[in-house]
This record gives C-alpha cells, sequence and structure tokens, in this order.
C-alpha cells in the first residue's frame, strides 16, 4: 500500500478500532493513580496487550496495508520520538545545579523563570530533574512548601514547554508531521501571557505565605553558603548541537530512502544518529556522582519507549479516521469541535487527563480532517500553517498548556511529585491538586488565554 | 489538675470564651488550661464544623469543674447554656502516616517520643524498603523508601488536646478527632 492511502483506511475504519487507543490512555492516567505498584510492575505488559488488542486483528484483515501502517508508523514516528527524548533526559540528567540557595519569593520565582527558558531547550522532563532540586533544597526550612512545588509542576514541567519541538513532546510530534522547527515560536505571546500571569499569581501567594514563615527562615544565614555552579555543563554544549541538528533535518531533508518499505529523509537518519551519538558522548563524559546527584536512571526512558510503543500502534485507527473528516466514522468529533477555541479546550481538557502527545496528534489530525479532508499530511500541514495557523497554535497549546491541569496530564507532573514528597514536602492529593490549585490558578487563566488568543 | 470536665454549651461561641477565660483568670487557674475543642471532636459534623467557624452554636469545653458549675449558675445571664456536662476519664485519638520521606518520618517518629505526662501511644509502624524504588521515574514511580505507621494517643485530656494539636501541625500524618471517655455526673 503506497503512502498517501491512509486516507482510504480511515474511510474504511469502524469507531470501535479506536478502543484499544483510548483503552492505553486511560490505562497510563488512571493505572499509576489507582494501582502504583501493579503499574509500576506490569505497565509493559499493559501496553503490550493493548497494542496486540488493536495489532493483530489489523493485520489479519488488512494485511500487507496494515502492516505498512505499523512500519510507517515506527520509523516516521515512534524511533526518532523516543531517540529524542532519551537524548534530552541523558544531557538534562548530566546537568547538576549546586550551591546555597535561600528559598524566598525572589529566588523561588528566579529559579522557576530558569526552568521556563530550559524547558523549551531541554524539554519539560529535563528541566523538571534539573530545576526541581535545587528548588527543593532551597526551601527545605520552610514551612510552607507545597504551593512552590505545585507551581513548578505548572511552569516548568509543563507551561515552558510550549516554545520549541524540544520542548513538549507533542510539539516534537507536529515537527516529525512536518510542521517547521521554527513555528512553534509563534507561540510566543500565548506562552509569554500564561508564563508571567502565573508566575505573578505564584510570587503573591508566596509572598504572603513567606510572611508567615518563622523569623529565623526569613532571616538571612550566617552559616557559609556553597557558591552557585553547575556540574556536568559540557552538556549544555551538546544540548546546544541538539537544537542545531534537530533544525538542520527540517532545513535539510535531503533525498529520500526506504527503510523497510517506508519512505524515509536521510536528513532525518542523521538527525537520530547524531542524537545517538551526543547521548553516548554525555553519558561516557559526565560523572557518575552528578548523574547520582540526580537520582538519573534509564528507567524514565525504558518507561517512554515501552508506552510510546503501545500508543502508536493503537492511535494508527484513530488519525486515519480523523484524518479523513467527515468521511470517517469519527465525524461526529469533526463536526463538533470547529473552531480554534473548541480546539483549545477540546485538547487541552483531554490533555488534562491523558498523555498529551498523543492528543496533540489526534486534534492535529481533526483539524486538518476538517479543513482537508482527504489531503496527505505533507501538503495539508503547510496549508493549514499558511490559511488557519490559530488552528494549529490552539492544538498545540492547548495539549501544552493543560497538561498541568492534574497530576496524569503530562509525565513530568508525576515525577515531580514523587521526588518533592521524598523530599518531605506533603503534596496535594489528585483531586486537592485540582480543586485547591488548577481550577483557580490554570483554568481561569486559560479562560483568558482562550478569549484572548483563540476567539 | 485531676479532674476534668466536658461541657457543651450552647450559645454565642465568642462569649463562652469570654465567659471561661475571665472566670478562670478571676479564680486564679491558669487562662490557658479550659480547652475549647470545638472542630477537633471525632463526631463533628459538617454543620457542626461551619458554626464553629462562624462562632455560632455551641462550643466544647474541657475545663475544671469549677468553671461547669459557673457555666450552669451564670451563663445563663449572658445566653449561654449547658446542654451536656460529664466527668471525663480521658480523651483519645487515632491517626496514620505515610511518607516517602526519611526526613518526614523521623519528624514524626521525633513528635510522639516526647509525649508529656500522662499521655499514652498505642502505635504500630513499619518502614518498608523496595529495591525497585530507586531513581526517578515518570508514571512508573514507586518509591524506595516507606514509613508507615499508626496508633491512637490516649490519656489526660490536657495532654492529648496538645499532642493532638501538635500532630496536626506534621506533615503526611491524618488525625482523628477527639474521643473522651465520660462518666456521668454523680
Amino acid at each position: 500500500m503506497p503512502e498517501g492511502t491512509l486516507t482510504d483506511l480511515g474511510t474504511l475504519l469502524p469507531v470501535w478500532s479506536a478502543l484499544p487507543f483510548a483503552g492505553i490512555l486511560l490505562s497510563i492516567a488512571v493505572m499509576p493513580l489507582l494501582m502504583p505498584t501493579f503499574w509500576h510492575h506490569h505497565f509493559a505488559k499493559v501496553s503490550a496487550a493493548w497494542a496486540l488488542v488493536f495489532a493483530v486483528p489489523f493485520v489479519v484483515e488488512f494485511g500487507g496495508p496494515a502492516w505498512h501502517e505499523l512500519a510507517h508508523v515506527a520509523i516516521v514516528d515512534y524511533v526518532p520520538f523516543v531517540i529524542l527524548i532519551a537524548t534530552l533526559f541523558t544531557l538534562g540528567g548530566g546537568i547538576f545545579v549546586r550551591g546555597t540557595l535561600r528559598g524566598s519569593p525572589g529566588v523561588n520565582a528566579a529559579l522557576m523563570a530558569v526552568g521556563i527558558v530550559l524547558a523549551s531547550v531541554v524539554g519539560t522532563t529535563g528541566a523538571s530533574m534539573v530545576m526541581i532540586r535545587p528548588l527543593l533544597r532551597a526551601n527545605r526550612a520552610r514551612r510552607h512548601r507545597e504551593h512552590t512545588v505545585v507551581f513548578f509542576i505548572f511552569l516548568v514541567s509543563n507551561i515552558g514547554g510550549a516554545l520549541t519541538p524540544l520542548g513538549d513532546p507533542p510539539l516534537f510530534l507536529g515537527f516529525l508531521h512536518g510542521v517547521p522547527f521554527f513555528w512553534t515560536l509563534a507561540l510566543l505571546p500565548e506562552m509569554l501571557f500564561t508564563a508571567t500571569w502565573v508566575l505573578a499569581l505564584y510570587l503573591m501567594i508566596d509572598l504572603r505565605l513567606w510572611r508567615r514563615e518563622d523569623a529565623q527562615v526569613r532571616a538571612a544565614s550566617d552559616a557559609p553558603r556553597q557558591p552557585l555552579g553547575l556540574d556536568g555543563a559540557h552538556n549544555l554544549l551538546l544540548l546546544a548541537v541538539v537544537v542545531v541538528t534537530v533544525i538542520a533535518s527540517g532545513v535539510w531533508p535531503g533525498p529520500e530512502v526506504m527503510v523497510l518499505g517506508v519512505h524515509q529523509r536521510v536528513g532525518n537518519l542523521v538527525r537520530d544518529a547524531v542524537m545517538l551519538v551526543l547521548l553516548a558522548v554525555s553519558w561516557s563524559t559526565t560523572s557518575t556522582a552528578v548523574r547520582e546527584a540526580n537520582e538519573y536512571s534509564w528507567s524514565p526512558i525504558r518507561e517512554v519507549a515501552i508506552l510510546f510503543a503501545g500508543i502508536f500502534v493503537t492511535i494508527i485507527p484513530a488519525l486515519a479516521m480523523l484524518r479523513v473528516g467527515e468521511a470517517g466514522a469519527m465525524a461526529g468529533l469533526v463536526r463538533v469541535v470547529r473552531d480554534p477555541v473548541h480546539f483549545f479546550w477540546a485538547s487541552g481538557t483531554l490533555s488534562s487527563f491523558l498523555d498529551n502527545a498523543p492528543t496533540y496528534l489526534a486534534f492535529l489530525s481533526t483539524a486538518l480532517g476538517r479543513l482537508y479532508p482527504g489531503v496527505h499530511e505533507s501538503v495539508a500541514i503547510p496549508r493549514l500553517i499558511a490559511e488557519h495557523p490559530s488552528y494549529l497554535a490552539a492544538v498545540s497549546a492547548g495539549s501544552v498548556f493543560m497538561g498541568a491541569n492534574t497530576y496524569i496530564g503530562n509525565a513530568p507532573n508525576f515525577m515531580v511529585k514523587s521526588i518533592a514528597e521524598e523530599a518531605g514536602v506533603s503534596m496535594p492529593s489528585f483531586f486537592g491538586y485540582i480543586l485547591r490549585y488548577s481550577l483557580p490558578v490554570l483554568v481561569t487563566t486559560f479562560v483568558v488565554v482562550g478569549w484572548l488568543f483563540f476567539t | 489538675m485531676n479532674e476534668w470536665h466536658m461541657i457543651v454549651v450552647d450559645g454565642n461561641r465568642n462569649a463562652t470564651h469570654a465567659f471561661v477565660i475571665g472566670f478562670a483568670v478571676g479564680h486564679g487557674i491558669d487562662p490557658a488550661v479550659p480547652a475549647f475543642v470545638d472542630g477537633e471532636l471525632e463526631a463533628a459534623t459538617v454543620g457542626e464544623r461551619l458554626r464553629a467557624l462562624v462562632g455560632k452554636g455551641h462550643s466544647t469545653v474541657l475545663a475544671p469543674g469549677t468553671v461547669a458549675t459557673a457555666l450552669e449558675s451564670h451563663g445563663a445571664a449572658v445566653g449561654l447554656h449547658v446542654t451536656h456536662h460529664a466527668l471525663i476519664e480521658s480523651v483519645s485519638f487515632g491517626w496514620r502516616a505515610e511518607t516517602p520521606s526519611r526526613e518526614a518520618a523521623a519528624k514524626i517518629r521525633a513528635t510522639f517520643a516526647d509525649l508529656g505526662p500522662g499521655v499514652l501511644l498505642v502505635e504500630v509502624d513499619e518502614e518498608e524498603i523496595d529495591p525497585a524504588g530507586q531513581g526517578v521515574e515518570l508514571r512508573a514511580q514507586v518509591h524506595e523508601y516507606t514509613f508507615r505507621a499508626s496508633g491512637r494517643v490516649v490519656g489526660a485530656p490536657d495532654g492529648v488536646v496538645a499532642m493532638r494539636r501538635r500532630v496536626a501541625g506534621l506533615d503526611f500524618v491524618t488525625v482523628e478527632g477527639l474521643r473522651f471517655d465520660e462518666r456521668p455526673i454523680a
């Protein structure tokens, strides 16, 4: 089956063929909350089960074209995605911020501002891992710490990643599907507005709570201070090479080659090879002490690799049905979600509870299916950017920003919660996080963002 | 003080506080001794807690018998009516804690190691080490270290109430309401 006939598949597949996709996303969202130990030990089996529930009947029914779709999603999406995540995480995990900091509102806000900038370069997961420990160390003596960690999740683990495809997995998937590297900079007004507003709210709250801290906490300490510094700073240089490499793969895609029957650009293959080299260089040149200080392990990369294998297999029917617009079994969704503000809220609401990367892809496909039904992605995405950029901006902002709405909206949220709890910060419960922080702070902010930028 | 009385007073909460503290000061009782435990009781309903917040409804006071007698004799003059009065044999509260933080666990242990006179702790605690939980993970997070504890603090009302207030300020600890072991006034 030649590329492009995914369109035909989209008109043939029944709506229930997307059930395994819903199943795996719900499993990822709910199981770590309800049965963490089971999930820790068996998530690979759960992911494989959902993938097989879709893939086996799919291959049996459609044969060669189905194999082609599976190979296509593996080569074009999955492998580059996992390589990028692994590289950014390894490079980020090789940087350790040392030094004595006092957790005053100003210092906390400054650390978060650094984290926001870092998130768009090293990814939200990497930035969270690098910045959360200095923030926790700075606030060790404070009584009121919970709100600081929650706002860190809002800003560094989510909103900060909106500016480049390296910042958040959904945006890298967009890049892999043809969204230019620098297009995401178009989200600067939305991101600046949201980040500044949320950071200002944080400062107001923290200033109030700072006044309630014991006098000895607020007073400058006479204890000897360790000067600020970076260990593993050479990883910043490697990160710069990552940025250049990803940009180069977009600017110079190179000729096409066939890999397992799938068209792939040489530029993409070179990019992935360079990433692996950078990963190896970082691994071999960064001291073990730095990795241990960050509690770096391969587990998050293994986790992403396993879960996204399942996600990318099961997402095939959903994307195919959405891309054909009203000609597919998901015509109802295509008809309901019409304007940019709908896309902002629909992608955001789902990203609040399900992983935001597949949600982004699903709503990007919905937009393409609505505006350019049946047109191949390589043609439709440039047209979407040229003719209706607000749709893409709405899906991008909704997916990235609203991953912060719950602990399960984005992978680093859980990681930060866990690191903070181990450092003695009593974090709010799942519903406490939503009721006390997300609804009053984020959702109200997003109402303004949706009204300002997408109506 | 050997004898503690629980007095439930119907009337304005601020007026009850003023009456009790004024009486205590006037009779040479440390004004910090009477304990106002509204909202800290095991059986407190949401309505009772709300009424306690706005200063309406009734108040529960732990105090020496002379305070109870004074309230029964003279409270009505300022709109305060004693609706329940009993001798307290002991007070208790249940608590449980779970934390992946060694530092927080140490704080919890230190707090319960310093109980004060007349207060007992019936406790079960355990530490769990899970080697699978080492290092940073995303959604598949389990903690390498988990401290779990639960117990019941029992004893003299003043010590138990003070202890409950200390414990309620600890992170990772859930505290139950006060339970009274009371005896009717003969």
